[in-house]
């Protein structure tokens, strides 16, 4: 060490000092945010320099939670000087309100590209579509979020939309998947099993989407035969087997492949009976989701779940429609 | 306060409640608000309490439509009402199942041979889906243009659906028909050429459209007859428009004909 590094060190601390200080006397907006009460139910608080993220992880726990504040205090927004209720517990997570309840629309694609035919869907519409959602602040959940709110149990922000993609078409990978994590919105892809390193999906490819904490993998059956409907000669014993097989295989699959039980299924066609239910009940799989087209509400029967198509000869306004989060009475 | 007194006039016990809930929070040093809180749960217990009773046995007796709007309403005074909310879900899952039925019924009418190869699988999906596309178009009532653009892009699609052609046939003569109704001949005239172009690979359809143009290029001959003598120059209109609809029909320009040389001498 130089005989003049000290004074250096020094000169340098007292520009630091000098250049905190000025930044703190130049701010009129309060460093720490300021509680003005408080009880078991609520924080009230003058907003310092945290966000809503920043504010859920200290007082709720949980960072994902900022919707629940910044929803409580809508149309104030989260912004430092602002006075603000933060509710330490989420009394209605059901979203019912006078004026109707909480709707949540889960979108439902198949294939992406531009080979033509309404189940593809171009990457440009893709793009299109997850930047209308991000534009117009719509919160993109994860299945595994719903379930909670279909249990009554977890309420959900009040604009959420979830995201599916039905079959296991490789354009999922090569199309789809970059553009999610462009988002950084979840999805759930459902595969059916025959399809999987047979021209769909490959279990690289599953593994990787699987690892990113981003995608969901799912079963969509074995072999994408309509479970609701007898085949053709199928005796009632065949059909039997057809179903627990349709289930249980696919499900398998995806747990050896992947490390961990699903737990949503994806009818084929959209179509299923209560005993197909019963089968879905039977391999613990916890959602049935079809695709009558209709966004849900927390009552809704969960092995019957509303999706909506999304098709690829339709426009913005066809897509917009469909994002119902709320049903008026 | 002012805010929960609102809520609590126009009846939304619940985010009365919740204000008030604010206010004791905020206004520690006043009793107000906890008793407010107090009087409110208490009205809201008894109202949902006497709703679900009534709910209950409009329930019992089937009458799930006005048992669901109570359990609504129970729902909205208290979102925590556990009992409301699982019988609507249990009315919930009965018109889920019923609605389920339907659409296999219609999976299974429009099933096609069991002998098609696996690998077609997805394109049959494609083939389903876009005919619920339809059927959703369909009961979207104030849609018919909806509708009838889901039918000629599936058509499109699958050139071989001569059922969903008929329903193109039938929508687009109903639409012309309905224009026709109005006078608005123009308009009935462009259903109809639409639907020739759609079907003009189709003689089938094709005859069923020329038989329309034929019967209301007749409608039109006789309004003008009807007329010819107090207002003859409707009469000649109706006739011309008579021929739009049908470019051959010799008696329509035998008429206008005869009228023509007529007013030339």
């Amino acid at each position: 060490m130089s005989a003049d590094q000290p004074s250096k060190l020094l000169i340098a601390s007292l520009f630091l000092s000098l250049f905190f200080l000025l930044g703190a006397g130049c701010s009129s907006r309060p460093v720490t945010t300021e509680i003005l009460a408080r009880d078991s139910e609520f924080v009230v608080l003058r907003v310092g320099n945290e966000d809503a993220s920043e504010l859920a992880r200290r007082y709720l726990g949980d960072e994902s939670l900022g919707w629940l504040i910044e929803d409580a205090n809508e149309p104030r927004s989260i912004a430092s000087g602002n006075e603000i209720i933060i509710p330490l517990q989420n009394d209605n997570p059901i979203g019912f309100e006078f004026e109707g309840y909480q709707t949540v629309p889960i979108l439902c694609y198949h294939r992406f590209g531009n080979k033509g035919g309404r189940l593809e869907v171009s990457a440009e519409q893709f793009e299109q579509q997850l930047a209308y959602l991000k534009q117009h602040d719509y919160r993109v959940i994860r299945l595994e979020d719903l379930y909670g709110f279909l249990k009554g149990e977890r309420g959900l922000p009040k604009r959420s939309v979830v995201l599916t993609i039905d079959d296991g078409h490789r354009s999922i990978y090569t199309i789809a998947y970059p553009l999610l994590k462009k988002f950084n919105f979840p999805a759930t892809v459902f595969v059916y099993s025959d399809y999987m390193n047979n021209g769909g999906l490959k279990t690289k490819e599953l593994k990787a989407m699987n690892a990113s904490g981003l995608i969901s993998l799912q079963p969509h059956s074995k072999t994408h035969s309509n479970l609701a409907l007898n085949g053709i000669g199928e005796s009632k014993s065949e059909y039997r087997k057809r179903i627990t097989d349709e289930v249980r295989i696919p499900s398998r699959k995806l747990e050896s492949t992947l490390g961990k039980a699903p737990k949503y299924y994806a009818y084929p066609f959209g179509d299923t009976n209560p005993q197909v239910i019963e089968e879905l009940k039977a391999n613990g799989l916890l959602l049935g989701l079809t695709v009558q087209p209709t966004a849900n509400a927390a009552f809704n029967y969960p092995y019957l779940l509303n999706r909506s198509m999304i098709f690829g000869d339709r426009g913005m306004d066809d897509f917009v429609a469909k994002l119902k989060t709320f049903q008026t009475r | 306060m002012l805010s929960a007194a609102k809520h609590e006039q126009k009846g939304d016990l619940y985010s009365a409640l919740m204000e008030y809930r604010i206010a004791r929070t905020v206004s520690v040093d006043t009793t107000k608000p906890g008793r407010e809180v107090k009087r409110l749960e208490k009205l809201i217990a008894e109202k949902t309490d006497k709703l679900m009773s009534i709910a209950e046995k409009k329930y019992a007796r089937g009458k799930l439509q006005s048992a669901e709007v109570l359990y609504f309403k129970i729902l909205t005074l208290d979102p925590n009402y556990r009992a409301a909310f699982d019988r609507l879900r249990d009315i919930n899952r009965k018109q889920l199942h019923k609605k389920m039925k339907q659409k296999v019924a219609l999976s299974q009418r429009y099933r096609k041979s069991s002998l098609r190869k696996k690998n077609r699988q997805t394109e049959d999906e494609g083939y389903i889906y876009s005919r619920q596309a339809i059927l959703q178009a369909e009961n979207r009532a104030n849609d018919v243009e909806g509708y009838i653009a889901e039918l000629e892009k599936h058509i499109t699609k699958y050139p071989s659906d001569t059922e969903l052609k008929e329903m193109l046939v039938n929508v687009r003569i109903v639409q012309a028909r309905a224009s026709f109704g109005e006078s608005d001949y123009d308009s009935s005239l462009d259903h109809l050429a639409a639907a020739e172009e759609s079907l003009n690979n189709d003689d089938k359809f094709l005859k069923k459209l020329l038989a329309a143009r034929k019967e209301f290029a007749k409608e039109l001959y006789l309004l003008g007859l009807r007329s010819v003598r107090s207002e003859p120059v409707n009469a000649i209109e109706l006739w011309k428009s008579a021929l739009k609809f049908d470019p051959n029909d010799k008696r329509t320009q035998l008429r206008i004909d005869t009228f023509e040389n007529r007013q030339a001498q």
